[in-house]
Parts: C-alpha cells; structure tokens; sequence
C-alpha cells in the first residue's frame, strides 16, 4: 500500500527523478520523441524542489519578511 | 495581541481548540483555509469557463476567440471594482453582476438568461473540481458544530454566498455550517474588517467570545483583532511548496512540450483525505494507465466533433472501460454538449467471425487472420473460429484432397506447401463459398437485428473504439454489414494499432492507431508492444466475452461464452485481480477532465510525457512493477491448443514474461531486450 502522491509532491511510481533520468538516457541512445525534454534549468529547478521542497518552505514562511527585504535590496544593487 | 500566527495546522487547531472552549462563534475562512486548490493561481478556474463562452459563441455563428472573451470578462470585472470603490471601502465584485456584463456585451441580442446559468454552472463545476477539503480543519469544524458552537463562513470573494452554498455543499460540510458570507453580496470585505461588523449585526455575535480562523495576516489576522476577535492564521509552508511546484510545471509547460503532460499529472493528484494508501495495481492506474487512456478517449472526442461523427461505439470488451472513461471526461473537457451519442457494442472476433462471411464468404485474408495465432494449424481451427458446421463441408474439402486435420501453417509439423495452395483453391471454389455463405447467413442477421436495434444503421458516421490491435473486429464487422446501402462510414480509432495484416481500407472504412500506430513511426509508443496483453487485461469488461449472434423468432439473442470452466473461472480469478487497477483508471478519469479542461490541451501536447512514461514503465520497468501489473491468465478462444513443435515455432522470449528473480539481478536485461525491440521496429 502506497499514497499516489509522496510526501514531496511528486507522482509515486513515476517521480520526476525517473523522467529526468531517461530524458539524459534519450541524449545517448534513441529511446523515442520526447520533443525538447525535461531541459537542464527545469530539470535542476524541480528535483532541489520535489527533494529539499520541504526544510526550503519551512524556512521561507517563516522568515518570509526578511528574505523579502533581502530580496529587494539585492535587486536595488 | 489577539491573533496569533501558526506554521502547523495540527499546532493552531490545538490551539483553537483551547480558545473555543470559551468561545460561542467560531468563523473560518474558506479559500485557502477550509479549502485548498489544486492549482497555485485561483484565476486560471476562469480559461476553461471562457473557451466555453467561446463555444456558445460559435455554435450561434460568432467567432471569437476564447482569449477575447477572458479580456472582455478581465475589464468588466475590473470596471465593476472601480465603481465599487466608489462608495465601499472595499473595491469587491459580484460574479452574476459582471458575468451578465459580460455575455451581454458578447453576445448583443442573443443573449438569454439560460446562458448566464449555463456558464455559472460550469464555472462552479471547474471551481468545484479545483477545490480539495482540508481534511483535519473540517473535522474540526465538525467537531465544533458538535460541541453546540456557531459556526459561519466569511470569505472575500467574487462568488455571492448561494455560489459558496454550492461549494461548500459538494465539499461535504455545508450541514455543519450555520451560515455563509460572500464580499459579493454586500461588497464589505475582510480586508476593510466591515465584514465582521456585518457579521455582529447580522448574527448578533459577541466579539468576545468570537473565534477566527484563516490564511490572510492582514484580513485574517490584523483586522478582526482590531474588532476584539480573538483570530488564528495558518501560514502552512508545506501548501506554499505545493503550489510552488503546481506553478512551476504549469510555467513550464507553456514553453517546453515535455511537461505538458506532467503538469496535467500534477494536477490529477489526489490531496488531504483523497491521498489515502491504495494498492500498487490501483497506483499503476492511476498514475500510468489513467492519463493514457483519457489521452485516448479525449482524441477520439475531438476527432468526432471534428469528422461530424454522431455515434461512438466502444466495443467490448475493452470498451467497457474506454466508455467509463468518456462519461467521466467528457462534460468537462465539452460542455457545450456537441458530442456524439455513445453505445457499448457486444462484439468479438469470434462472434463477428461468422457472421462476417454471409456476403464475401471465407477470403484468404480471413484466413491469414485466422492461423496468426500459433496454436491454429488446420481447418478445424477455421471451422472453430469462424463457426462453420465442419461435417457439411467435408465433401468440398475432399474435393481439394484436404481434411480437417491437413496441417495448412508451416510452423507445424506436417505442413506441405501443396495443401496450402488447396486451400486457395478451396476458397475460389464456387460450391464451397455457397455453403460457407448459407451457413454464416442466419448470425448475420441475427447481427443486422442487433445493430437495428441500437439505432446504428441511422448514423452516417461512426466511430469505433477499441483497445487494438489489427482491427480485426472492425474488419469483420464491416464485411458483415458493408452490402448494406445505409452501412455508415465507420471511423476506426483502436489504442493501439499493430496492422500485421492488412486492413482494408476505403471510403467507408478506416482505422487509426491513437497512441501507438504502425504506420507511424513512433519508438518510444511502439513500446506498449511488449506487454499487450497487460492493456487489454486492465481494460476489460467484468462479463464473458461474446460467443455469437443467434436468430430468435422476435429477433436475436447475445451468446455469451459459459463463465463456470476453468477458463470461465480463471477469467473471472483475473478480472478480480485487476479490479483496483480499473478502479484507479476510472478515478484518474475524473480528474483527468477537469484538469485536462483546465489546462486546455489535447493528446498531441501530453505525448512526449506520455512517451517518456511509456518507456519508463514498460521497456524500463522496475522488478516490482512487472510482477504486479502482468497478468496470470488471457483467455483468447481464437487460439487453437495445438503447439508448434520447439525448433519451428519457438517464440520471442519478452521481457514481460521473464522471471523476476533475472529481472531483479540482471539491470542490463532491459537494455538488451530494448535493442532487440529497436531493431524489430526499424526492420518493420
């Protein structure tokens, strides 16, 4: 017994761990028409979230105001 | 300070429950509080509604696009908050208000009040579906409604509080809710804290004995604390990453095709009390056969409403599920009703066989089609398959010099290449064709009734749908009743179509693979070739398969095939197995049609996804996912029992079948056998 959808928020049985790693697998050998792929900035982007999503949210609710002001001053530089 | 924020909800019900314990009132939040949205952008409910004005548009003869319409509601929704602002504090909306504004200014003089409860009733069904109850808060509420407290709803919103009513109801605690606010009623808003006073008024509430619970610092936090309402705010960071992710595969899928059927999967997931634990058959439904099939069965709806189809016949019995599907799909991803009518057709190979040679008699197609099998080896078999009384054809066999034991397939033992060209000769035989027709008449018309009775004949075009995978049903059915002059077009649509034998194609008859075609070179589809078995199996019918067609004096009857032998029982055994894998395909469905609607593509869009999951789950299966999902038994009766000797007939061993004690040890097996595979694609 399985929950379809993981404490990370990814599908279970067909995480996007095992989509970025066939859509590597289809750079070296033909495995079909994936059209562009999972891309790199995409593929980095959503495995740091599915994986560290959680302690990043927990942080980020918590301290939002700061990380806000943070934010705003590093764009003003 | 009289609010409080929390990070866990389990810590602010706690907390909650201690302060209600001197509290008559408790209020709540709705949107993002009692509720929670499958989607990060509440706005993106409204794309589906207007490509449904759009549509009503068209089918009165005006063209204009569903971006137009989102503009057209943008502003006037807009418009209607500036003028709000003019003499509330609050700049709130009223959905009936600005939605009548709306259709009126595009429709002009054909707009009718229907339409504005047509588009309402969508709208809420799409808001409905995007709506999840958060679990733990409403038992809460239960709980407080139990324990004697008031319980009222406030929300900022442009939804009036009937709207809300209908929400909440579908949600399943609207009995536990003693009344509802909506800014749209009376445009006093939380965020002004006029609604709370309104709330006093209306209710006769005593602040001090008020407890709120919401998501909003400031219209939950802030503003009833400044009223004296002790107010708890859950700031939940685990619903922030969700929706984080939610946008995310969302924004990607506008650039990059890929994710399109991902962020459709996305949606599809089940939240809160839906999430439960489910068996990993019920999962692989879910999550792998559930998009698939509504990918499928959402081409064939778009392709009868393009093609003017006006029947869609599922054929059994793997169109017991497709036809499931359809019903759950269908009035969300088309509301404007322009579908075709819809029929579950009782047919089989075996059934349609015999009836199929009442008009052409036995062609060397039939027969082709007839040994494919490896178990088929002489006459007796075509006698089976097709139903023939073998002792009247005797004399016409040893006309030709055969019997009905001469072996007619090379890979048998036995075989003669000169029996072969007996039979052809057989088959040209003029006497022997009359017999072959007049035995096959009577199930012809016992089908031609069948037919008539459904209304079939009153159809100029008809699809068929069905799991695959040479057409061979739809070939037979079309030889059965193609003499006819009010034969419709028949449209095929098979899930998978292998084309080993030549399909008859013409006018009036033709078929297409949807996900994977033969004709169409497509590797990583082609894929569903190693398990076929598995898709018919997770599809089918919980009832026998269809013997035949028998003529009765008023009319016809169905003979099913006897359900208390082995095989009888084995199926049965089978079907019970894959029961929570045809339920997770039909759950997946419900949610595939409003996500799907939501989204607003079609299967050309989900492909690379659903290549990328092909490849993973069938031609790279983990050990565990193959041992779950393959099947025990097939029952096929066009299968002779005869077996071709080893060194002649040795089949391809597959991955599917391959123990799991080599599956588990040997990682590179599914490479090795991938290569074969692409090989065998390149060479056909």
């Amino acid at each position: 017994m399985r929950r379809l959808f993981t404490a990370g928020f990814d599908i279970s049985g067909n995480s996007i761990y095992r989509a970025i790693k066939f859509g590597l697998l289809n750079k070296w050998i033909p495995l079909g028409n994936f059209n562009q792929g999972p891309g790199l900035r995409p593929a980095c982007t959503l495995l740091i979230l599915h994986t560290f999503g959680k302690p990043l949210f927990w942080c980020a609710i918590r301290f939002q105001p700061y990380l806000h002001q943070l934010r705003s001053r590093l764009i003003r530089k | 300070m009289n609010w409080q924020k929390f990070y866990s909800l389990e810590k602010l019900i706690q907390k909650g429950r201690e302060l209600s314990l001197n509290c008559d009132v408790v209020t709540f939040d709705l949107f993002d509080t009692l509720f929670i949205r499958r989607i990060h952008d509440p706005d993106l409910v409204k794309l589906p509604v207007s490509r449904y004005i759009s549509a009503r548009a068209a089918q009165l003869n005006s063209n204009i696009s569903w971006l137009k319409i989102q503009k057209i509601r943008d502003q006037t929704e807009r418009n209607q908050r500036e003028e709000t602002g003019l003499t509330y504090e609050d700049k709130e909306a009223c959905y009936p208000d600005f939605m009548k504004k709306t259709l009126r200014e595009i429709f002009g003089a054909q707009y009718h009040d229907q339409l504005l409860d047509d588009v309402t009733r969508y709208e809420l069904e799409m808001e409905s579906r995007m709506l999840v109850p958060r679990k733990k808060l409403v038992d809460w509420l239960v709980e407080l409604h139990k324990q004697g407290k008031k319980i009222y709803i406030i929300s900022d919103i442009y939804l009036p509080s009937e709207h809300l009513k209908i929400l909440v109801e579908r949600g399943g605690f609207l009995q536990y809710t003693d009344d509802l606010l909506s800014s749209a009623d009376t445009f006093l808003a939380k965020a002004s804290g006029k609604a709370f006073s309104l709330a006093q008024e209306r209710f006769r509430l005593d602040p001090s004995s008020w407890l709120h619970i919401g998501d909003n610092p400031f219209s939950d936090g802030l503003r009833p604390a400044q009223f004296g309402i002790r107010s708890l705010v859950l700031l939940d960071g685990s619903e922030k990453h969700r929706k984080a992710l939610v946008r995310r595969y969302f924004n990607y899928s506008r650039g990059n095709m890929f994710y399109r059927g991902r962020a459709l999967q996305q949606l599809m997931q089940p939240h809160e009390g839906e999430n439960i634990p489910q068996s990993a058959l019920y999962c692989e439904g879910y999550n792998f056969l559930g998009p698939l099939i509504g990918g499928f069965v959402q081409h064939i709806a778009e392709e009868s409403r393009r093609l003017n189809i006006t029947k869609v016949c599922f054929l059994s019995r793997e169109g017991y599920t497709f036809k499931k599907v359809w019903e759950q799909i269908t009035p969300l991803l088309f509301p404007d009703k322009h579908l075709p009518e819809i029929e579950y057709l009782y047919v089989s190979r075996m059934a349609l066989a015999g009836a199929s040679c009442a008009h052409k008699g036995l062609t060397g197609e039939d027969v082709s089609i007839a040994f494919l099998p490896p178990g088929n080896r002489d006459f007796r078999d075509i006698a089976r398959i097709f139903q023939f009384d073998l002792e009247l054809l005797r004399p016409h066999l040893e006309r030709h010099h055969l019997t009905a034991d001469t072996c007619l397939v090379p890979h048998h033992e036995g075989f003669a290449k000169i029996d072969r060209l007996r039979l052809m000769e057989l088959l040209e035989d003029a006497d022997f064709q009359q017999e072959v027709k007049r035995q096959s008449r009577p199930s012809a018309r016992a089908l031609d009734r069948y037919l008539e009775s459904l209304n079939f004949f009153a159809h100029e075009q008809v699809a068929i749908a069905d799991i695959g995978w040479l057409g061979t049903i739809q070939r037979f059915l079309y030889n059965a009743i193609g003499h006819r002059a009010d034969c419709p077009r028949l449209h095929g649509f098979l899930f998978g179509a292998t084309r080993g034998v030549k399909f008859p194609e013409d006018l009036k008859n033709s078929i297409q693979g949807v996900i994977y075609d033969r004709d169409r070179f497509d590797l990583a589809a082609s894929t569903i070739l190693y398990a076929r078995d598995v898709f018919e199996e997770a599809c089918r019918a919980p009832h026998p398969t269809l013997d035949g067609y028998e003529l009765t004096d008023d009319g016809y009857r169905l003979k099913f095939r006897r359900e208390d032998d082995e095989t009888g029982r084995a199926e049965k055994e089978q079907d019970a197995y894959y029961h929570p894998l045809q339920r997770g395909i039909v759950d997946a469905a419900e949610r595939f049609g409003a996500a799907s609607a939501l989204l607003g593509y079609s299967l050309k869009d989900y492909r690379p996804w659903f290549h990328c999951m092909m490849i993973s789950k069938m031609a790279f299966p983990r050990t565990q996912e193959v041992t779950v999902i393959r099947h025990k038994h097939h029952l096929d009766d066009f299968h002779g029992n005869h077996v071709p000797p080893a060194s002649k007939g040795k089949e391809q061993k597959q991955l599917w079948n391959d123990s799991a004690l080599s599956l588990y040890c040997f990682p590179l097996l599914r490479l090795r056998y991938f290569w074969r595979h692409l090989k065998d694609v390149l060479r056909n």
